[in-house]
């Protein structure tokens, strides 16, 4: 990773340049345009890879604020002891050694989209032709009452992968034998649909290996259904007997409030008491992306689904989670779908050629147990301006078959395969 | 000539479109705007980690009909029915053109050489008509399986082997059908550790 100094380097200028540095920086001559990238997860990442791949005449510059990646995806398995934290854990080193991405480390204050330009954190400008952002989702704090960051602290919400992972599963080790954990699953839309479901298993997974077999995963849920849900059920129900429970919006399950000290959770008719309690609060796209007006009043990000160009800033594509991409979910696949999709529209606009048909997919896989994998999926087309799911194609894994077992150990092992092929088609 | 659409076929195509008056029918995405989100699972232009099947290097023919078989429901599969039927044939040639113009790699991995030899014995016995040159061959019917992963191999091979799965080369359940899981095993290893 380039330190700031380096980085100014890589633009041309020697160290030590001082303050001059704070006015934007032409693009090189040899470059035939210059797109800048906020945020290097699975959808920034993957544009950058993929923009290079496609023209080596973009000088592609990918700025993130944390000097590494942690994948949140299968950071599930982390609760359940099936995986450690530096398994999810990828450098950029490979994207600037080998494809020529400039990697600034640091994080984005504010988008100029008039005069194209972007301010990181430390006053140094950076100009661009193009901007792609992809800074993933925010949390809306305070939308349940008294979940804040300070309550995080006590109540983690592990739906960044890091610290609150570990925060997490250390917790896990404190439930009694007849012990209650509450998960509070968020309203649509959020980041992973499947992921709330595919934790409570493997939580149950942790408490029955060690013998807390009493023990209960409640799941609290602003809705009334999910993702893979006849799946999981099945799931649950085959591992962990009477361990999950499930309460849907209807039936008192929408938490409106909680009490970090008391370890309590406030519904509209109840007060549930927890030994862990995991929020996973309502959502809305990243900070850098309201901050540079590229929300609607739905708090994400709309945009015209050929190139994900921004309906409300010219010049700036949005990506991943943050954007609004029709019957999309907001997934690692679907980010890393979209990156290469704006990759090749970019590509075309920066030579003047109209952008092309694009083409998406989606495979989210779950774990609900060691070993037994679920997998729901899907091919996007463009259909009047809309991105929709292909008719007749996609969906999820078949809940019946005389090869079940059998199956299900399949889609586990291609699971884990899967996030070793995604994850090296972005920082390999 | 290639099917892999570049953006003065693209053109063209738009230009004739335009002249006759054709219906508003989209140009259908380019080979890789399709291809580019196989590699999701499969790795970066085919190339991927185990045990997920490369298929970067496979014969065009073959990989337009297996990806067919999945499309109709002729090959069982745990998801690749479902995506292949997201695609028209005309697609699916161009997702076959685009990997098998990819040069076929071999990757590293950690084999057993007493299984090795003990496949190789199978392989000359039962395999080497079809899967000539140790599994380097391929044709319409035939993939190559030199160097694929051998845990794949593991997989497919189990797939022709477990009685009551519908699988779509009679003539592969007949030569499976009778091995043991260790020859299985065997096999798997031998055709990986193939170049
Ligand atoms: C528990 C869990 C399990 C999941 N499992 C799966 C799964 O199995 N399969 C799947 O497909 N998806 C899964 N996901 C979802 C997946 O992680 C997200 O959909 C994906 O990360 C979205 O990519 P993104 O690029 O939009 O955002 P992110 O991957 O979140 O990346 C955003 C990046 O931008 C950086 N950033 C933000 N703002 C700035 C700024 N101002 N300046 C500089 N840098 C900035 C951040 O540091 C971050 O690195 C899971 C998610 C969770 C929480």
């Amino acid at each position: 990773m380039l330190t700031r100094r380096r980085f100014l380097a890589a633009l041309g200028y020697s160290a030590g340049l001082g303050l001059a540095s704070a006015t934007a920086l032409a693009g090189e001559a040899r470059y035939k345009a210059r797109v800048v990238i906020v945020g290097g997860g699975y959808g920034g990442a993957t544009t950058a890879k993929y923009l290079r791949l496609a023209d080596p005449h973009v000088e592609v510059f990918l700025i993130e604020k944390d000097p590494e990646y942690i994948s949140c995806a299968l950071s599930n398995e982390v609760l359940a002891d099936e995986r450690t934290l530096e398994s999810l854990t990828f450098s950029y080193d490979a994207l600037s050694a080998f494809y020529g991405v400039k990697m600034v480390q640091d994080e984005v204050t504010e988008i100029d989209p008039v005069n194209r330009k972007v301010k990181i954190a430390a006053g140094v400008e950076l100009a661009y032709d193009r901007l792609v952002v992809s800074p993933g989702i925010a949390f809306r704090w305070g939308a349940i009452e008294g979940y804040d960051e300070a309550a995080s602290q006590i109540m983690p919400h592990a739906w960044f992968a890091g610290e609150q992972t570990r925060l997490l599963r250390s917790q896990l080790d404190d439930v009694p034998a007849d012990g209650k954990v509450f998960i509070v699953a968020p309203p649509n839309p959020y980041k992973c649909p499947p992921g709330p479901y595919e934790r409570a298993g493997l939580i149950a997974h942790l408490l029955w290996q060690h013998n807390k077999r009493q023990a209960k995963v409640i799941i609290l849920d602003a809705k009334e259904n999910f993702a893979k849900k006849s799946l999981f059920l099945r799931a649950w129900e085959e591992h962990y007997p009477g361990m999950v429970e499930w309460v849907p919006g209807s039936k008192d399950g929408r938490v409106l409030a909680v009490d970090p000290q008391r370890r309590t959770l406030k519904t509209e008719f109840d007060e549930h008491r927890g030994d862990v309690v995991n929020v996973i609060p309502p959502q809305k796209a990243g900070r850098i992306a309201e901050v540079a007006g590229l929300t609607d009043g739905s708090g994400w990000c709309p945009v015209d689904p050929r190139t994900f160009e921004s309906r409300l800033q010219d010049d700036i594509h949005v990506i991943g989670d943050a954007c609004i991409a029709g019957a999309m979910p907001k997934s690692a696949y679907a980010a890393n779908s979209q990156g290469k999709n704006c990759a090749l529209a970019i590509q075309a606009l920066i030579n003047d050629n109209p952008p092309p048909e694009p083409s998406f997919v989606n495979t989210c896989y779950s774990i609900p147990a060691p070993g037994y994998g679920i997998s729901v999926a899907a091919v996007y087309r463009l259909r009047d301006g809309e991105i929709v799911a292909v008719e007749g194609a996609g969906g999820v894994s078949p809940l019946e078959g005389s090869d079940w077992d059998w199956e299900r150990e399949m889609e586990a092992a291609y699971a884990r395969s899967w996030f070793v092929n995604i994850t090296s088609d972005i920082f390999l | 000539m290639s099917r892999l659409r570049g953006p003065v076929t693209t053109l063209v195509a738009g230009l004739v479109a335009g002249l006759t008056c054709v219906a508003a029918q989209a140009e259908p995405p380019s080979a890789p705007n399709l291809s580019n989100n196989c590699a999701g699972c499969h790795g970066t232009n085919g190339y991927s980690a185990k045990p997920m099947p490369i298929i970067a290097g496979l014969s065009q023919p073959y990989f337009s009909r297996v990806l067919r078989q999945f499309k109709n429901g002729e090959r069982p599969s745990t998801i690749m029915g479902r995506l292949a039927k997201g695609y028209t044939d005309a697609e699916i040639d161009d997702i076959a053109a685009f990997f098998s113009s990819q040069i076929w790699k071999s990757p590293e991995q950690e084999l057993d050489p007493a299984k090795i030899e003990k496949g190789r014995k199978i392989h000359e016995e039962k395999c080497a008509t079809c899967h000539r040159d140790n599994g380097r061959f391929q044709n319409a019917e035939t993939p190559r399986i030199a160097g694929q992963w051998s845990r794949y191999l593991e997989f497919v091979l189990q797939e022709y082997w477990r009685v009551g799965r519908k699988m779509p080369n009679r003539f592969m359940t007949i030569v499976v059908q009778p091995l043991t899981s260790s020859d299985i095993s065997a096999l798997s290893h031998f055709y990986a550790s193939m170049k």
